[in-house]
């Protein structure tokens, strides 16, 4: 599981470099994920542009991603590709999370 | 309509599974043309796939897959056998919709498969015959 981050002010960004998040990584996804907000930026962004593919297992780590944050910091995905929105859609986790467009418009949120 | 028709079978380890959904998905995809239907597919192969190796043979790697997909007129038709467990009282779950009403610290982060399957397929029959697992089911493609 390749993960990037880039400190961007007070937020991170995580680029997710892998084109699946499912059951062969669901693990390994979360443990990174965890060590990279345990770093203690209060805003994360996670960028999914190359993540074509999100199986259930991929969105339970997701969804495990944000409930170990830290009081006070929040998660945002970026990025969402069809198939991985529509996993969303289906389970009704677009409901839970803050999806942004892309990654320009998840900080340009920020800023506002 | 394009004929297609064709058998596979590997192992049930989470990479040649993956592996094997990629060449499915490799072969299917000429056959459907809207995309969409291809990542429903995908989302749907991969969840029953997945559960084989999860429950079926409890994470066992060399347990043995035989998938089959047949393209209808108007649909896709799966057969996937295996020789794991069977399903709990022989029954595939009914995959209720998770309650995402709480505190984030209780969310679910699982559960989610069998909903998903039984949204996306159509007459989906479940057999326990001759120490195999027998899944039938269709996705609707245009």
């Amino acid at each position: 599981m390749d993960i990037e981050t880039e400190l961007r002010g007070a937020s991170r960004l995580i680029t997710i470099q892998d084109e699946r998040i499912d059951a062969a990584v669901a693990i390994q996804f979360k443990d990174k994920m965890r060590a990279i907000s345990d770093e203690g930026e209060a805003h994360l962004v996670v960028d999914l542009t190359k993540v074509s593919f999100v199986d259930s297992s991929g969105l339970g780590a997701i969804v495990a991603s944000m409930k170990q944050l830290k009081p006070g910091q929040k998660i945002e995905l970026a990025g969402l590709t069809p198939t991985v929105q529509k996993v969303f859609r289906l389970t009704r986790m677009d409901s839970v999370f803050t999806i942004h467009e892309d990654v320009t418009s998840a900080f340009a949120a920020t800023a506002n | 309509m394009p004929e297609f028709s064709k058998t596979y079978q590997f192992q049930s380890d989470l990479m040649i599974i993956r592996g094997a959904l990629a060449q499915i998905m490799a072969d299917v995809t000429p056959v459907c043309p809207q995309p969409d239907d291809v990542g429903t597919v995908e989302i749907v192969l991969a969840e029953v796939l997945n559960n084989i190796n999860e429950h079926a043979y409890e994470g066992a790697p060399n347990g043995e897959i035989t998938a089959k997909v047949k393209r209808l007129d108007q649909s896709l038709a799966f057969e996937i056998w295996d020789k794991g467990k069977a399903m709990p009282e022989e029954t595939p779950p009914l995959g209720k919709e998770a309650d995402l009403d709480v505190d984030v610290i209780d969310l679910p982060e699982g559960g989610f498969g069998w909903f998903m399957i039984r949204e996306m397929t159509e007459d989906l029959v479940y057999a326990r015959d001759a120490n195999q697992n027998h899944l039938m089911f269709k996705l609707a493609v245009a």
